[in-house]
């Protein structure tokens, strides 16, 4: 193929790195042009293209102006076009086979109706599909989730190892499996009094794979220059799908008026915000969505800007070791 | 059949998955499996990971079908992307990686067996479109697009691995899906 730079206004070979974003290469003009050029100094479309290609076009937020959305949307699609032109491969029979297994060892889709696949359930309606509850309630696995990522959080704060964690975890879940064992109909009995109304059957099915032998822990520590925050510890529990997250803190102080803690995943592509800590008394909480992909370590830092799309502020607590939670 | 009507088979077929139907996502392998093994064979080059991939990919959306959003994205760009991130993550562990990333500029010239009909005349058009305008692209937006998508790579690693400086890196991406984008937007636009 031909060299067309001069065509394309691309910048000479040799152009500094980190052009974008920023638009400080000669080349960056011709892209956007004035037009669609925004007060950063890189316009929309190079702005999604961006986010596309350095995070996960899965889980990228498609943006907040309309004009944005439609744009993500469409550039997910040329992505996802992409391989329409590579050559099919037929699979091995057997693939389909190992599939079809698969998911009868999985059991039903998440939200889906309990009693794993099979024939048809029932119609769908429309999406986003609300999860209904399973026939079999897990909310002691929820409470007992909820526990341990409290014990978990507060033997962060003490400072103690996770042995200790891990052994109240596994005496809880053991625990639990017992009450598990119950009859459904107990657990639906009105006013039986243990069944915490504030779970949802999602919420329950997501603290359940946090238990499982899969999940893994992280531990979260301050800086060591940062004596202000010597004392917090923080918790960051992974489910075993990588499909949900939460993180504990404790000792942390309330941010100041106009800021908040922000939590990012960083990964091999960059950091990735992954959300704000709320705070409830003492303790201070966060966790949704899928940890991003190629995520290596996780970081707090108290920021005043909640839209920054890397962090600027002080980093408060930081971990990257990973560690079987039973 | 157009692609409209595609898209709209693929999202009852997803929706039907989502309600617990194996002989929904036996169809929708159907569909896919070829296009998705050709992309995991493409990203990992060995067949025994490739197969693997597919296997988690199709899986995840098995369990995950409840959380489909068709404003998002069409069925076959979701579950290719599903599948392109299962396969990055492998990328990325130590056991392909070398291999990977040797074979990644590559093109594979894997047989084309996929069944007949409609379908696999719709899909033969729809790739050779897509060829038709990534040959187009000037070889070097060619190869950072390649690295990026198939690689998995960010485009700092391209840079590191090519030698060329991160800004050209950056604007090569850019003019290549920028122009995509243009040639493959009355396709793509049907899909939104």
């Amino acid at each position: 193929m031909n060299d067309t730079n001069d065509r394309d206004g691309l910048a000479p070979e040799t152009s500094p790195e980190g052009a974008l974003p920023g638009g400080s290469e000669a080349g960056d003009t011709a892209l956007g042009g004035p037009e669609g050029r925004e007060a950063g100094g890189q316009d929309l479309e190079e702005r999604v293209i961006e986010k596309l290609l350095e995070g996960d076009p899965l889980t990228v937020p498609l943006g907040d102006s309309e004009a944005e959305r439609a744009l993500t949307r469409e550039y997910i699609e040329v992505l996802g076009a992409l391989p329409a032109g590579l050559e099919p491969v037929e699979p091995a029979p057997e693939l389909k086979e190992r599939l079809l297994g698969a998911i009868r060892a999985a059991g039903a889709p998440d939200g889906g109706p309990d009693g794993g696949p099979g024939g048809e359930r029932a119609p769908v309606a429309a999406f986003p599909r609300p999860a209904p509850a399973p026939a079999v309630s897990r909310w002691p696995l929820a409470l007992a989730a909820s526990v341990a990522l409290l014990l978990a959080g507060l033997a962060a704060y003490l400072g103690s190892e996770l042995r200790d964690a891990r052994s109240e975890v596994g005496r809880l879940a053991a625990q639990v499996e017992e009450l598990s064992t119950e009859p459904p109909g107990d657990e639906a009995t009105p006013g039986s009094g243990f069944r915490p109304a504030a779970v949802s059957a999602e919420e329950e099915m997501r603290l359940a794979r946090m238990l499982d032998d899969q999940a893994m822990l992280c531990k979260l520590w301050p800086p060591e220059d940062a004596p202000h925050v010597r004392d917090v510890r923080g918790l960051l529990v992974i489910d075993s799908e990588g499909s949900g997250w939460a993180i504990e803190v404790a000792g942390l102080k309330p941010a100041p008026s106009g800021m908040a803690y922000r939590v990012w995943f960083l990964t091999d592509r960059g950091p990735v915000a992954a959300g704000i800590l709320s705070f409830d008394g003492a303790r201070a909480e966060a966790g949704s969505g899928r940890v991003p992909t190629g995520a290596r370590a996780v970081a707090i830092t108290l920021e005043d800007d909640m839209d920054a799309e890397v962090p600027a502020g002080d980093r408060v607590l930081y971990g990257e070791e990973r560690m079987q939670l039973l | 059949m157009t692609t409209e009507d595609t898209s709209a088979d693929d999202e009852e077929l997803v929706r039907r998955i989502a309600a617990g139907s194996s002989g929904a996502l036996s169809d929708l392998y159907d569909r896919y499996a070829s296009l998705l093994l050709g992309l995991a064979r493409r990203m990992l080059g060995s067949t025994e990971d490739a197969e693997e991939v597919v296997q988690e990919a199709l899986l995840h959306a098995w369990k995950i079908a409840g959380r489909y959003d068709p404003a998002r994205s069409s069925v076959s760009t979701w579950l290719t992307l599903i599948l392109r991130s299962r396969a990055i993550d492998r990328l990325r562990s130590e056991r392909v990686v070398e291999r990977t990333r040797s074979t990644v500029e590559k093109e594979n010239r894997s047989p084309h067996t996929s069944p007949e009909g409609v379908r696999a005349v719709l899909s033969r058009e729809r790739r050779q479109r897509i060829r038709r305008e990534l040959a187009l692209l000037p070889e070097e937006q060619e190869q950072v697009l390649q690295l990026a998508f198939y690689g998995g790579m960010t485009q700092r690693e391209i840079a590191a691995r090519t030698g060329i400086p991160l800004g050209t890196v950056k604007t090569r991406t850019l003019l290549a899906m920028k122009k995509l984008r243009a040639a493959l937007g009355s396709e793509v636009g049907e899909f939104l």
